[in-house]
């Protein structure tokens, strides 16, 4: 039976990392190594990754990595989807069949595990 | 563009190495932690991991600074498969299967896609000529 719990757990953390991981690209671009170690928005970035990664641990001790880890692998949608709009990254047919295929891979360990 | 992204993909596979030693460091420090003795905190493994794994976070800021997000993210995937290497021959007790290897031979395939179509940006998109 799967635990539902640990489902909403892994979602809000992929949803947590990937809102990190914009926060950290935002504070990154445009700055030279030094000055990112003295903004905010780098640390906040961090304090994100480190919250999902509270909740993923949290997910782990209530479920198994096969039926964990399809859902960590939504953190790459989350992430691009947000690089799309809020970057204006664009994609193309290779990004998205690497996409898809990264997803596919990281369900695959999972499952295997 | 081009130039940049291409120095952001290799930060990230160096980030990813780096990680992923951290993550087998923390695994071989952890065995030794007895919790009621707080030195066993610092064995070497353990530590070591700690400082991987903060150097493997500046060279992500540093992939980020230079890559574009939607390409630099994914490929942090690639750390599943030097963590799934690594463990190969350090835990000999963590078995691998077909699962995992067709898991860790698609992420292979999938991050070079992604480095390829970022390096093809512009010649196939998606988006509108008026978008």
């Amino acid at each position: 039976m799967v635990k539902y719990l640990a489902l909403l757990l892994v979602l809000i953390a992929t949803l947590i990392g990937a809102v990190g991981a914009l926060t950290l690209k935002k504070a990154t671009s445009n700055h030279t190594f030094r000055e990112m170690l003295f903004n905010s928005k780098v640390w906040v970035g961090f304090f994100l990754y480190g919250l999902s990664t509270i909740f993923y641990i949290l997910a782990l001790r209530m479920e198994q990595l096969s039926v964990v880890y399809p859902l960590v692998s939504l953190s790459y949608l989350w992430t691009t989807s947000l690089s799309i709009k809020f970057l204006g990254e664009k994609m193309n047919v290779w990004k998205y069949l690497a996409l898809g295929g990264i997803i596919v891979g990281v369900t695959l360990i999972g499952v295997g595990s | 563009m081009g130039y940049h992204n291409q120095k952001a993909i290799w930060l990230a596979i160096i980030c990813t190495l780096f990680t992923s030693i951290g993550q087998v460091l923390w695994k071989l420090g952890l065995v030794r932690i007895d919790a009621h003795q707080w030195l066993t905190w610092f064995n070497l493994p353990f530590v070591s991991g700690f400082a991987a794994y903060g150097i493997g976070a500046a060279l992500m800021l540093l992939a980020f600074k230079h890559g574009e997000l939607s390409l630099v993210y994914p490929f942090i995937a690639a750390s599943y498969v030097w963590v799934s290497l690594l463990s190969l021959y350090l835990f000999p007790s963590d078995f691998m299967n077909w699962w995992k290897w067709s898991g860790v031979i698609i992420i292979i395939i999938s991050v070079s896609l992604l480095g390829y179509g970022s390096s093809r940006k512009s010649e196939v998109t998606f988006t509108t000529p008026h978008g």
